[in-house]
C-alpha cells in the first residue's frame, strides 16, 4: 500500500473498512509521515468544529422572502402562492382518493396529507441520507406549472446570452467606484480572463441554462427589457473595461443587500466630488491598501471623505478596503 | 403510530419541495426551518457570518427556483447539497491570513478567522469536498454525487484539501499538540490516532 492509497483510505470510513485494517495498520507502523498525517487529519477535524453550533441570523427567512419577491416575476407571486395552496389541497385530496382505493390496512400512514407530511420534524437537523419519498409524492408525477406560456426559441436565445442578472444590476455601480479599486485594493485593467471565464458569464451548463429560462419565463416584459438594455450597455464597453468590471464583481457578489445599498450611496458620493478631491481620495485609498489590515480602518475613518458617511456607507467601504 | 406501507418513515423534505414547486409557502417555511442551520454552518466555516447568511439565502433562493426540476425519486438532501456545492466551490481561492502566534493564542476569533481563510484558500473542488464531508458530514458517496465526481476523485480531492490545510493551519496544529512529522517510527505512536482513531476513519 502506498502513502497515497493509505491516505485516501483513512479519509473515507467506508473505503477504510474494505480489505480489512491489517494493511492500514501495517503501513502506519512503518510510515512516520502517514502517522503524522493521520494525527493531523484528526486534529483538523477538531479544529473546524466550532465550540457552539453556528446559528444563522433570525431574519434569514424574511430576507429570503424579500429576495424572492424582488426577483423577476414577483408581481405574480401572490397569485402563485394562492394557486399553490389550492394545488396542495388538490394533491392531498387526490392522494387520499387513491389511497382509499387500496386494500392494505397499513396504508393509513401513507395517506398523510401532503401539507402535514413534514410537521413532525420541523426545527431538527435532518439525516444526511433520507428515506425514499412517501407515496404522496408519487401522486404528483405531472409537474404543476403556473407559468403556462413556454418560451419561444427567440426568447430562449435572448435569455441565454445574458450575463448573471445580479452582475448586470451591479456593474453600473461598480463602474462608478474606481476610487475604491486602485491597486492593491482591487483589480486594475488589464485583467486577464480566468480559464473558465468569470463567474458573471452567461449560463454555460444545462443546469444553469434551465434556471435562466425559468427566470426569464417569470420575468415581466419590462424587466426583460431592462435587463436586455443593461446587457447591451455592458457589451458596448471596451473589452478591457468589461473584464475589469467582471473581476470587480467577484469582490462584491457576496455583499448583503444592505452593503450593496451602501455601495450605491458611495458611488453617488463619489459622483459629487470634483476631480481634484477624487484624485486625492484615490491616492489615499491606494495608500490604505498597502497598510496592514488592522491599520486600514482607522486610516480610512480619518479621511475627510469618510467623516460624513452613514454607518451603511462606512460598512460597505470598509468591507471593500479589507479585501485580501 | 402506523408506518407507511413501505415500512420507512416518509421523507418530508421531498414532499415539501414538491409543494414548494407548486407554490406552497408553508412548505418553504418548513424546509428553511429544517435546513437553515446545517447549510449556514457549512458556509460559516469559510465565510464571515454576513456572507455566510447571504450564501444561505442564495441557496434557498436557488432551491425555490429549481424546485420544478426536482425529481422525487432522488434524495432531497443530494439535491440541496448539490446547490450548496455549486455556491461553495465558486469563489476563487483567497489568501490565508497571516496572524501572529500570540494573537492566535489569545483570541478565539483570530483562530476562527485563520481557519476560515484557510478553507477559503483551497481550490474550489477541494473546498467543496472538504466542507461537504467534514462539515456537512456527508458520506463520500453522497458528497461525490453532490459534486458530480466519482468517489475516487472525491477521496483524492479530500486528501489534497487536508494536506493543504495541514500547511495552512500548521500554527494551530502545533498549538493543539500535533507535532511535525517525526523522522523515525516511535513506539508511542502505536497508540496515536491512526485510521481507527481519526474521526474520519473506519470505526
Amino acid at each position: 500500500m502506498t502513502c497515497d492509497e493509505l491516505r485516501e483510505r483513512i479519509v473515507d470510513p467506508a473505503s477504510a473498512a474494505q480489505g480489512g485494517h491489517a494493511p492500514v495498520v501495517a503501513h502506519l507502523e512503518e510510515c512516520a509521515a502517514c502517522r503524522s498525517a493521520a494525527r493531523d487529519y484528526a486534529a483538523l477535524d477538531r479544529l473546524i468544529r466550532p465550540g457552539t453550533p453556528s446559528e444563522p441570523p433570525p431574519d434569514l427567512e424574511t430576507r429570503l422572502r424579500q429576495r424572492l419577491t424582488a426577483r423577476p416575476g414577483s408581481a405574480r407571486r401572490s397569485a402563485w402562492v394562492l394557486a399553490g395552496a389550492v394545488a396542495a389541497l388538490a394533491i392531498a385530496a387526490f392522494a387520499a382518493r387513491l389511497l382509499r382505493g387500496r386494500s392494505a390496512p397499513s396504508t393509513a400512514a401513507g395517506a398523510i396529507p401532503a401539507a402535514s407530511v413534514s410537521t413532525g420534524s420541523a426545527g431538527t437537523r435532518p439525516d444526511a441520507r433520507e428515506a425514499p419519498p412517501p407515496d404522496i409524492v408519487a401522486v404528483r408525477s405531472t409537474p404543476i406549472s403556473f407559468e403556462t406560456t413556454p418560451l419561444t426559441q427567440q426568447e430562449k436565445s435572448e435569455a441565454a446570452v445574458l450575463h448573471d442578472f445580479d452582475f448586470l444590476n451591479s456593474f453600473p455601480t461598480l463602474a462608478r467606484l474606481d476610487a475604491f479599486f486602485p491597486e492593491p485594493v482591487g483589480p486594475r485593467a488589464p485583467v486577464s480572463t480566468p480559464s473558465g471565464g468569470f463567474a458573471s458569464r452567461p449560463p454555460d451548463s444545462p443546469d444553469a441554462l434551465a434556471g435562466r429560462f425559468l427566470d426569464w419565463q417569470r420575468a415581466p416584459r419590462k424587466e426583460r427589457e431592462r435587463l436586455l438594455d443593461l446587457e447591451r450597455a455592458f457589451r458596448n464597453r471596451p473589452e478591457d473595461e468589461r473584464a475589469l468590471l467582471e473581476d470587480r464583481w467577484t469582490f462584491v457578489r457576496d455583499f448583503s443587500e444592505d452593503q450593496r445599498a451602501g455601495l450605491r450611496r458611495l458611488a453617488s458620493r463619489l459622483d459629487d466630488l470634483d476631480a481634484r478631491s477624487y484624485e486625492r481620495l484615490e491616492a489615499e485609498i491606494r495608500l490604505i491598501g498597502r497598510l496592514p489590515k488592522e491599520a486600514r480602518v482607522a486610516r480610512w475613518r480619518s479621511l475627510a471623505f469618510a467623516k460624513p458617511l452613514t454607518g451603511q456607507e462606512l460598512a460597505s467601504a470598509e468591507r471593500l478596503l479589507l479585501q485580501p | 403510530m402506523a408506518l407507511p406501507r413501505s415500512g420507512v418513515q416518509p421523507a418530508p423534505d421531498s414532499g415539501d419541495l414538491l409543494l414548494v414547486a407548486a407554490g406552497d409557502d408553508a412548505a418553504l417555511t418548513r424546509l428553511v426551518a429544517r435546513w437553515r442551520q446545517p447549510v449556514y454552518a457549512l458556509f460559516e466555516r469559510t465565510r464571515e457570518p454576513s456572507a455566510a447568511a447571504e450564501a444561505t439565502i442564495l441557496t434557498f433562493e436557488r432551491l425555490v427556483m429549481t424546485a420544478p426540476r426536482y425529481r422525487p425519486e432522488s434524495a432531497f438532501s443530494g439535491f440541496l447539497w448539490g446547490l450548496v456545492a455549486r455556491i461553495v466551490q465558486d469563489p476563487r481561492p483567497g489568501r490565508v491570513l497571516e496572524i501572529p502566534a500570540p494573537k492566535l493564542a489569545e483570541s478565539a476569533s483570530a483562530r476562527t478567522a485563520l481557519v476560515r481563510s484557510a478553507i477559503a484558500a483551497l481550490p474550489g473542488g477541494e473546498r467543496g469536498a472538504f466542507l461537504l464531508t467534514r462539515v456537512a458530514r456527508l458520506s463520500v458517496g453522497a458528497a461525490a454525487e453532490a459534486l458530480g465526481v466519482s468517489d475516487t476523485e472525491l477521496r483524492r480531492r479530500l486528501v489534497r484539501a487536508l494536506e493543504n490545510l495541514r500547511v495552512f493551519l500548521r500554527p494551530l496544529l502545533e498549538a493543539s499538540g500535533s507535532p511535525p512529522a517525526p523522522a523515525e517510527p516511535d513506539a508511542a505512536d502505536r497508540g496515536a490516532p491512526g485510521p481507527g482513531g481519526a474521526p474520519a476513519a473506519a470505526s
